[in-house]
């Protein structure tokens, strides 16, 4: 069996004041997984993507990508990073703090210029990206002028033109209105299919049984409590409800009152 | 007890001491208050009245003079002193009383207007949102919309330097008339660059051009005088030139200075330091501080407006005041964490440490005209400059 592109081992984090985040993660992931991260807020989600993008590193236990251990030290190798960056890309959940830049265009192309792509290439890559996102319109826009699904694509878009091999999202389709959200999942099932392995912390649990292969379940233990494939743990409800993923959602249909998990 | 209690307390303990500045003297045979001499005084002391003195004193007769009442004045210590605590008195009761009724009638202002703290919020996002149409002018198609940031930008440098050594009044009129033109060429509405430029300008420049008119600053052939207070104003025709000419260079450098930002977006403006090699670090600081200042007072403006729906319009200033050092301090706290977001994200794409920009600037036939015509007027000004003193 091919070697995992990462892979944790009894992994914590804690942030600044003891505040604990991860206690003790086992995970792997695959080269070409679609792997969902659900789990209720302040489970340690958004820390576990954060971690995975090497933006920070394990206080206990160790993280390995594509066999080589993560540390501030090997980020310290600027070939090892550079190689990192262009194979790693991270969608954060709020879209301002990755549009930085005074333009969408500027904003697009900072992560390919940064790793040092062709001039040429990476304006090839530009047209590709704004064609897939549908962006033309904004390029020279500033981002304080867009929408919240505005900012979300051009986002998306900033971090696909680096073309790397693995896709983190965190709550990619979060406050979005539902013709933004089938764009981004879209998105998303379109570069799995080119090969891309996609990981995504969400609350979404439609976007669960659409796009992930396997979950994984965070609970308040900053820990898994449970993975299976999306058909097993969507189907459990009692599961679901115990730890604040659903609720039961009752509404009317004609004249009779009904009730199922939301 | 209550502060303002305490206060009056004190107050009024200081007005009955008030005599100890009577007593003292007389006791020690002290004199009268060290500085506080009229002319006569002076006389005796120096031996003459200084002319200004002189003038100045017969301006003012104080309605309680030496603190006392006239007929009081000879009917010894004890009346004397009573006069002084009821002069300190009157005095109190008068500082009070215009302060109570200024601050009942700025109290009223805010409460119309909606406060200090509102007015203020409003008029920055108003401020940011007049920037924002800026840019919309920066897109049009004119004239110099369509030069190459660059070469626009060592233009109108050039074209400063002109307007900086240049003496002559007929020449600066004809820089701003230029201005005009150039404004007109580049689509941007006279109205709005004619009441940007001639309403502005003078407002700022007035009170720096102003002292240079009178002939003690520039001595010359008096065009008008006029006589107070025994001093004799006069108004040159030197002095007139040199504001003239004052006034006239701030208002064509300004009105250049105006044109390059209204027809280059800020961001554009912002990478044109490069060609100055101005690192791109700092320059990209810039752009990320024009970008996040938006974003800044998106939260302040609601956060305000949260507190607004929560506890109202904020009458009490000093509540308001609260409100805002809470805000300040919550604000700071999120562009502390926003901050390291950003940064993390740009280390996500690869930053290092030297940020590497899309340099797209190119140059056409429009940037060489302007080039040659700045050239020129340079060229003009120095050789006019040669038969004008």
């Amino acid at each position: 069996m091919a070697e995992p592109i990462y892979s944790l081992t009894d992994v914590s984090y804690s942030y600044p004041g003891n505040i604990p985040a991860l206690r003790g993660l086992n995970l792997s992931v695959n080269a070409n997984d679609r792997v969902a991260v659900i789990g209720a807020n302040g489970t340690g989600k958004s820390t576990l993507l954060t971690m995975l993008d090497a933006l920070i590193f394990p206080d206990a236990g160790t993280l390995r990508c594509w066999g080589r251990e993560l540390t501030p030290h090997s980020m310290n190798d600027a070939e090892f990073q550079q190689t990192f960056r262009k194979k790693v890309g991270f969608v954060f959940q709020n879209p301002d703090v990755q549009l930085f830049c005074p333009t969408v265009k500027e904003d697009i192309v900072f992560g390919p210029l940064q790793l040092g792509v062709p001039h040429e290439e990476i304006l090839r890559r530009l047209d590709g990206v704004v064609e897939r996102m549908r962006l033309s319109h904004l390029l020279e826009r500033s981002p304080h002028q867009l929408s919240v699904g505005e900012k979300k694509k051009a986002a998306i878009a900033s971090v696909l033109v680096i073309e790397p091999e693995v896709l983190l999202f965190d709550e990619p389709t979060a406050g979005l209105d539902p013709q933004t959200t089938r764009d981004i999942i879209a998105v998303i099932v379109d570069a799995h299919k080119t090969g891309k392995t996609v990981v995504m912390a969400t609350h979404d649990l439609h976007l669960v049984e659409e796009i992930a292969d396997v979950v994984h379940v965070f609970g308040d233990n900053r820990n898994i409590i449970r993975s299976g494939t999306p058909e097993e743990i969507l189907s459990d409800h009692e599961f679901l409800r115990e730890h604040n993923l659903v609720h039961i959602h009752v509404h009317r249909h004609l004249h009779a009152i009904h009730s199922h998990p939301h | 007890m209550k502060l303002s209690t305490k206060l009056w307390i004190g107050l009024g303990g200081l007005a009955i001491l008030s005599p100890l500045g009577l007593m003292l003297p007389q006791l020690f045979k002290a004199g009268d208050a060290w500085g506080e001499w009229d002319p006569q005084k002076i006389k005796s002391l120096v031996g003459y009245v200084p002319k200004g003195m002189d003038k100045l004193s017969s301006l003012w007769k104080a309605p309680l003079s030496d603190y006392s009442f006239r007929p009081w004045q000879n009917l010894g210590i004890k009346h004397v002193s009573l006069a002084y605590i009821v002069s300190a008195v009157i005095g109190i009761a008068l500082c009070f009383g215009i302060a109570y009724l200024l601050g009942k009638y700025l109290a009223k202002k805010e409460t119309r207007r909606g406060g200090f703290i509102e007015r203020s919020i409003l008029g920055t996002i108003g401020f940011i949102q007049g920037t924002i149409s800026n840019d919309a002018m920066a897109a049009k198609r004119g004239f110099l919309q369509c030069t190459d940031p660059r070469y626009k930008s060592v233009s109108v440098f050039i074209i400063l330097c002109s307007i900086l050594i240049t003496n002559n009044a007929f020449v600066l009129g004809c820089f701003y008339l230029i201005a005009v033109l150039l404004s007109a060429a580049s689509l941007i509405n006279i109205g709005f660059f004619l009441k940007r430029t001639l309403l502005f300008v003078p407002l700022f420049s007035f009170f720096i051009v102003m002292p240079a008119i009178f002939g003690t600053v520039t001595p010359g052939d008096t065009v008008f005088s006029l006589t107070a207070f025994s001093n004799r104003i006069s108004i040159t025709r030197q002095g007139l030139d040199s504001a003239l000419i004052l006034f006239e260079r701030v208002l064509a450098s300004v009105s250049f200075a105006i044109l390059l930002v209204l027809t280059t977006r800020h961001h554009v403006l912002l990478k044109v330091l490069r060609i100055f090699k101005v690192p791109h670090v700092f320059v990209m600081t810039m752009s990320m501080c024009y970008r996040y200042i938006y974003l800044l007072l998106d939260i302040i403006q609601k956060t305000f407006l949260a507190v607004k729906s929560r506890v109202g319009f904020v009458r009490s200033g000093k509540t308001g005041r609260k409100i805002a050092t809470m805000n300040m301090a919550g604000l700071w706290l999120k562009s502390y964490r926003l901050q390291t977001q950003v940064f993390d994200a740009m280390l996500s794409r690869g930053y290092t440490g030297e940020p590497k920009v899309l340099e797209e600037f190119k140059a056409g036939a429009l940037d060489g005209v302007f080039l040659t015509f700045s050239l020129l007027a340079l060229a003009g000004t120095l050789w006019l400059n040669r038969f004008i003193h």
